[in-house]
This record gives C-alpha cells, sequence and structure tokens, in this order.
C-alpha cells in the first residue's frame, strides 16, 4: 500500500475505499476532480433526505447526526457560517491533519457544498497554529479555488487540547482567545457573530463531499447497512503511527498489528474509553457495536499502549489536567486532585475511592467537556483492569518484570 | 385568579414547570453566596464551587431566582426543563 509520510512525527497516511481513494494522485485541485468530478449544487431538503439515509454523524467526537446540524442551522434566523475545524487539540489525532494534506479539496467541496446549501458566501478554515504543512497546503488549496465566489478565511488554533472544542474555535474566529466559554444555545443555531454556524470538523465535511460527489448508493456501497461509509483511525501501535480509512464492520483484528487485539486498547483518543485485552477480537468498527459494550469510537484515536495500561492511563490524565484551560474551578481543581488519586491507585496507596468520587466531583462542571471525557477515560480504566488495579494496591504490576503481585 | 387567566398570564405556565439551574463555570468564583441562598439544592464541593443537586420544582423557583440575582458574578442562570 502506498504511504505518503507527513511532517516531523512521521505519520503514515494510507490509501483508503473512500476518503483517501485519490491519495496517490497528489492533493491539487486538478488531481482531485480527475478523481472525484465536479460537486453538483443539491438542495437542502433532498440532501436533508440523503443525509438521513446514509446516516452520517459528526466526525470530531461526539457524534451528532450531521443532518440535524445542518438543518438547525438552515433553520435559525440569520446568514449561517460554514466552520471547518481541522485544528484537532488532541494530540494523538493527525486524520485531519492527513486529510488537509492529502485530500483537501474534498474538505472544500464539502464546505462550499454546505455553505451554498446555507445560502452563505463564506466559509471559515480553522487549522492548527502550530503545524505549517496543514496550513501551507490548505493555503494552496484555497488559492486554486480563487475563481469560486466563496470567501475562504483561515484562522490560527492554538496548540492546546480544548482549543479544537467547538465554543474556542467560536473565541478565535472572534478574536478573543481560542479557549471554552460556556454557551447556552448550540453553534448552529448561535455561533459566530451571534449567527447560526455550522461547525464541523474536517473529515465529517469530507465525508459529505464523497455523498455529493458520489451519490447515495455509491456511499451505500462502503460499510454495513446499519453503518454505511468508512471512518478515518488514526492508529499509534508497534508500527508507528498511521491514518487509515477503515469502512464500518471492518474487524478490528485487520486494522490493528497483529496481536494487539490481544492487549488493552484505548479508544476514542484520551477522552476515550478502554478496551480490554482480547475484547476486540470479536468487535468490529462499529460506533454501535461498541457502544453496546461500553466503548466510544470518538475522534477515530486507537492507541496500543506499551506497558501497562493503569500506569498510562494515570499519565494521561495527568497531561489532561495539565490542559485544563483553568477557567473553570472544578476542572481546574477537580482534575489536577483526580490525576492525583489515579497516580495513588497506580502506585498502590490508596485512591480508589477517591478517584471514583472525584470522576463523579468534575462531570458536567465545566464550560466543555473536557472534565468529563477525562473521567470518561479515568472510569474505564477502573472498570476495565479491576485485576491490574488490585495487583497494583499490592505493590504490583503484571506489566513489570516480577510484578505480578 | 381565575384558572384561564392564570394559565394565559405570561410565565404562570413556565412557573408551573420545572427548571434547571445552569452555573457559567468560568464566570463563577466559588464565593458561596448560592449555597446561603439555596441551600435546598445547592452544596459546596471541595473547592467552594456550587454542586447544582435537583431540578428547581415550582416551591423553590422564587428562593431561585433570589440565589441567580444574588450571584455577584451573575453565573447562574435558569432555564425551563
Ligand atoms: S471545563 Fe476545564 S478545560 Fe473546559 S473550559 Fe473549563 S477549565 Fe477549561
Ligand atoms: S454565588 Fe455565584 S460566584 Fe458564588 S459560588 Fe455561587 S455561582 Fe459561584
Amino acid at each position: 500500500m502506498t504511504a505518503a509520510v507527513l511532517g516531523p512525527l512521521g505519520v503514515d497516511v494510507e490509501r483508503g475505499p473512500a476518503v483517501l481513494a485519490a491519495i496517490d494522485s497528489g492533493p491539487s485541485l486538478a488531481a482531485h476532480r480527475r478523481w472525484h468530478g465536479e460537486p453538483g449544487r443539491p438542495q437542502l431538503t433532498p440532501l436533508l433526505a440523503d443525509l438521513e439515509r446514509v446516516g452520517l454523524r459528526g466526525r470530531g467526537g461526539a457524534g451528532f447526526p450531521f443532518g440535524r446540524k445542518l438543518e438547525a442551522a438552515a433553520e435559525a434566523s440569520g446568514r449561517p457560517s460554514v466552520v471547518v475545524n481541522l485544528s484537532e487539540g488532541e494530540p494523538a489525532s493527525a486524520k485531519d491533519a492527513a486529510l488537509a494534506r492529502t485530500a483537501p479539496h474534498l474538505v472544500l467541496d464539502g464546505a462550499v457544498t454546505a455553505a451554498r446549501v446555507l445560502g452563505s458566501r463564506e466559509v471559515h478554515l480553522v487549522v492548527p497554529g502550530a503545524d505549517l504543512q496543514v496550513r501551507a497546503s490548505i493555503e494552496t488549496a484555497v488559492r486554486e479555488r480563487r475563481d469560486e465566489r466563496i470567501r475562504f478565511d483561515m484562522h490560527r488554533a492554538d496548540e492546546a487540547f480544548v482549543a479544537g472544542q467547538a465554543a474556542a474555535v467560536i473565541e478565535l474566529m472572534a478574536g478573543r482567545p481560542n479557549r471554552p466559554v460556556t454557551t447556552w444555545q448550540p453553534a448552529a443555531v448561535r455561533g459566530h457573530r451571534g449567527r447560526p454556524t455550522l461547525l464541523s470538523n474536517g473529515e465529517t465535511f469530507a465525508q459529505l463531499a464523497l455523498l455529493v460527489l458520489h451519490g447515495v448508493d455509491a456511499y451505500l456501497a462502503h460499510g454495513t447497512p446499519g453503518e454505511p461509509g468508512t471512518a478515518l483511525l488514526t492508529v499509534h501501535d508497534d508500527l508507528g503511527c498511521r491514518v487509515v480509512e477503515a469502512e464500518f464492520g471492518t474487524k478490528w483484528e485487520a486494522v490493528l498489528a497483529s496481536d494487539d487485539v490481544d492487549r488493552p486498547v484505548l479508544l476514542g483518543g484520551y477522552h476515550g474509553t478502554w478496551a480490554d485485552a482480547g475484547e476486540l477480537r470479536d468487535l468490529t468498527v462499529s460506533r454501535t457495536g461498541l457502544a453496546d459494550v461500553g466503548l466510544t469510537l470518538g475522534a477515530g484515536v486507537v492507541l496500543v499502549p506499551d506497558g501497562c495500561p493503569l500506569t498510562f492511563a494515570a499519565s494521561v490524565t495527568s497531561y489532561l489536567a495539565d490542559e485544563s484551560a483553568g477557567r473553570c474551578g472544578p476542572c481546574f481543581n477537580g482534575l489536577p486532585a483526580l490525576a492525583e488519586a489515579l497516580h495513588r491507585v497506580t502506585t498502590g496507596i490508596g485512591g480508589r475511592g477517591e478517584t471514583e468520587r472525584l470522576c463523579r466531583m468534575v462531570e458536567r462542571r465545566g464550560a466543555c467537556a473536557h472534565p468529563d471525557g477525562t473521567a470518561r477515560m479515568v472510569r474505564s480504566a477502573l472498570t476495565r483492569f479491576p485485576a491490574e488495579v488490585d495487583r497494583h494496591a499490592r505493590g504490583g504490576c503484571s506489566y513489570r518484570a516480577g510484578g505480578g503481585g | 385568579m381565575p384558572a384561564a387567566a392564570a394559565a394565559t398570564a405570561p410565565g404562570a405556565v413556565a412557573d408551573m414547570a420545572n427548571h434547571q439551574l445552569r452555573v457559567d463555570w468560568p464566570a463563577c468564583q466559588a464565593r458561596g453566596l448560592c449555597f446561603e441562598l439555596l441551600p435546598e439544592v445547592i452544596e459546596l464541593d471541595d473547592w467552594g464551587y456550587p454542586v447544582v443537586g435537583s431540578e428547581i420544582t415550582p416551591e423553590l423557583l422564587a428562593a431561585a431566582r433570589a440565589a441567580v440575582r444574588g450571584c455577584p458574578r451573575m453565573a447562574l442562570r435558569l432555564r425551563p426543563k
């Protein structure tokens, strides 16, 4: 399989069945048009029906039905804006960077289609400020579209975990610090400049473009009847870091390096959930199939840590505590306390009850979902690895030589 | 007041429903005044920030409104459920 190497971190991008199908011919507009053709000009109502038919959900993590968001933006009063969020605050996620570098025009086709459907002429592109290659790729792609009657505005997001959160992006666009604030209405109803704002991540717009460019039947040709289409995954395992496009319904064994299904896997990134060793053997890439067993796909980050998952969970929690934007008391006090309690669990000096109590104490008590996501990951580590928790309580660790405890 | 008039008076319908008390977390500075004004619903956490225990029932609505007005940071909002 052909792979493009991205950036200093050396992320491999593998050619895929739909979104990443044309990456071998390069990111130019001409190459994009040769493969995908020109998008039509869909009307709102039939497009909503198509979106419903293929069940497209947002790919930024929360998985909200995209058609409902589009409809809400169309119905709210005021001229809507379209925002493509390519900022990827989560350092373990590289799929939107991969898209921006290998298939920028798919993302832009989706954004332009959404803007036209909503009667808007402006598209905002939020890029990671620190990733020069992503910025350059998007700038080049926008220049190639100079004669389209759409204004593209670029915004540079901070390099911070919560900077990509929807309300933080709206703040950035307003010229204020790129951090979350309390919102009383969804951005689709009241977002940028108080107007309805269709804000979704890069992959979501690329999926929309596929639907518009190739039609419902082509979209339904991938995935399963219940979950059509594909998903982009950022996989970190013994092979390194790679972005792959998997059809829904693909067995995890086919996605991960051999034997990795028999190791603990963190699904959905740092705000995600842990699958126990072997648990993924019978499971597939499926939002609903994973949800049935309490797992989440999130924004598609798949991490196979090298070593003890409990210790890894503790260090991720410390990182997440540092990434609290420090705005909301329960978050900036609670997450460091939670990290400390979990650290005590891993070092065998109590902390288990305190960890659970602090999870409850931070949840739903911030301007953004950062505390909720952190608590979700911590709780799943405790519930997925009870034997490991016990072993650590006795000073052991099954991932350390002689540490069976 | 006759029942029909009560139902049409502005605000009257909303007053009969449960409300949700929401905190604007970046605004809240843990002064704890809300806890003093509405102890039936609000507790304070380890750091003095409010923990909203339940929905606001119609009987508690007046006290909840007082807490909203009393918060020096204007960090509380009442929203119909
Ligand atoms: S919940 Fe935490 S991360 Fe989110 S805005 Fe508040 S302090 Fe920042
Ligand atoms: S009175 Fe206002 S600022 Fe004080 S704790 Fe309550 S909500 Fe926070």
